[in-house]
């Protein structure tokens, strides 16, 4: 009896150092390794949960703002595989869970932006490239190329 | 089958050192001075399919002439005269054997003219960074050495899964739910390539219960001509995803948005017509 219940603490602690060491590094990338992935044909979404301030300072081209709270960001369902831009300090399972329950595969930019950054890799301040609609006047310019449309500017 | 043999080596022997050839054959001088198709029937049949062999029809070079445009626009669509382009404009004038192509840097002869920067958008593609070049894509069967349809975006099917949208919500307490979407494509350049006559359009509608369009956001990429700017690139760059937020989403009984991805091969707005559009993605979210 003795000996079982050893046996069973024994099976336990190794569960716990199992589910410990998954935490802390699955689907953990580094920053070299996810330039690479964004530079092929199928890159993985990128979602900033540092806060809208950390954002618009500057993040990694193309990651969208989630936000900070993952109850307050609602994700499309057509899952694949997602890599968070934490900042220091954030655990990532409430953003695992939450994306995990709409078919995602979630890994984490090791070290975050300040990893990214100290790699030397390009970052965008998403205010600078951000686009919205109407707020940008433009012309068409009458031309052969455009089948003669007339000039018109867009507001 | 030995003396057979031997009268063939002999005439080989003369032909090479001689230069004469016998009745049925033809001479070097002869064969620059023939049609490439005549010889070269497969190449030449698929490439009059193409656009570039059009590319200064009658209907183009009518238009040409009442809006009086420069004379080098001819430079790229017919540059030897003609309808369109032929086979010496990128082949070269010879004489055989023709040099293998250098490809990108023929076809930014044209394709990096004014209103355009194709190939100067491949140099910074993943596609460029993988060693692939236009052909890859645009050349189907490239192996054949035969296929020259030079296919784009007028083929159907050409633009399958070539660009992709994201779909996310974000609850600002202040703001109230914003669409935070993300536009990327796979093309080897940026999208549109081409001119500056086409535009890839994203459009954010707001649908009410019975589907019923309750309000619509639109956004173009392209080229854009500003009055005191001049022109302006806002295409969609290759392996860089473009962001767009838009907030405001509930009103108007809305109850669901959807996003659509268009490609229009004409540079105006939405409202007019465009036969051959074509849709590059749609999805749908409900707002919370």
């Amino acid at each position: 009896m003795r000996c079982l219940a050893l046996w069973l603490l024994a099976l336990l602690s190794l569960i716990r150092v199992a589910a410990a060491s998954e935490t802390a590094g699955l689907g953990s990338i580094d920053a070299l390794a996810l330039f690479r992935w964004l530079d092929t044909p199928d890159p993985p979404l990128l979602l900033d949960v540092r806060g809208r301030k950390a954002y618009l300072s500057g993040s990694v081209p193309g990651a969208l703002d989630a936000g900070k709270d993952p109850a307050g960001f609602l994700p499309d369902s057509r899952g694949g595989d997602v890599v968070l831009i934490l900042a220091e300090g954030v655990e990532p399972e409430p953003w695992r869970e939450r994306l995990a329950d709409f078919g995602y595969r979630v890994h984490i930019l090791a070290g975050g932006m300040g990893a990214w950054r100290a790699a030397g890799f390009t970052v965008e301040k998403p205010a600078e490239g951000f686009v919205q609609p109407g707020t940008v006047p433009f012309l068409i310019p009458r031309g052969i190329c455009e089948l003669n449309e007339p000039a018109e500017v867009y507001d | 089958m030995f003396q057979r043999r031997l009268i063939r080596w002999l005439w080989l022997v003369t032909v090479l050192t001689t230069g004469n050839v016998t009745a049925g054959q033809i001479t070097a001088e002869e064969k620059e001075n023939q049609p490439c198709a005549e010889c070269h029937a497969g190449i030449a049949e698929s490439f009059a399919g193409t656009r570039m062999a059009i590319a200064a029809s009658e209907r183009f070079r009518r238009q040409w002439q009442d809006r009086e445009s420069p004379d080098y626009c001819m430079n790229c669509h017919a540059p030897s005269g003609g309808e369109g382009l032929v086979c010496a404009d990128c082949h070269g004038p010879g004489p055989h054997p023709y040099a293998k192509l250098d490809v990108p840097e023929v076809c930014a002869r044209c394709h990096d003219a004014p209103g355009e920067n194709t190939v100067r958008q491949f140099r910074q593609s993943p596609a460029a960074r993988k060693g692939m070049n236009c052909l890859d894509c645009h050349l189907p069967d490239k192996k054949s050495g035969v296929d020259h349809r030079f296919e784009g975006p007028s083929v159907s099917g050409f633009l399958d899964n070539v660009a992709k949208l994201r779909l996310n919500m974000r609850l600002d307490e202040s703001r109230g739910p914003t669409a935070v979407i993300q536009v990327s494509h796979r093309a080897g350049h940026a999208l549109p390539g081409g001119t500056t006559g086409r535009a890839v359009w994203s459009v954010v509608k707001g649908l009410k219960a019975d589907s019923a369009v309750a309000w619509t956001m639109s956004k173009r990429f392209g080229w854009e001509h500003h009055p005191v700017q001049g022109w302006l690139d806002r295409t969609l760059k290759p392996g860089r995803a473009a962001v767009l937020e838009l907030d405001g989403l509930a009103r108007g009984d809305t109850v669901r948005i959807r996003a659509e991805l268009k490609y229009r091969f004409r540079a105006g707005p939405l409202d007019r017509e465009d036969p051959r559009e074509v849709g590059l993605d749609a999805v749908e979210l409900g707002l919370p």
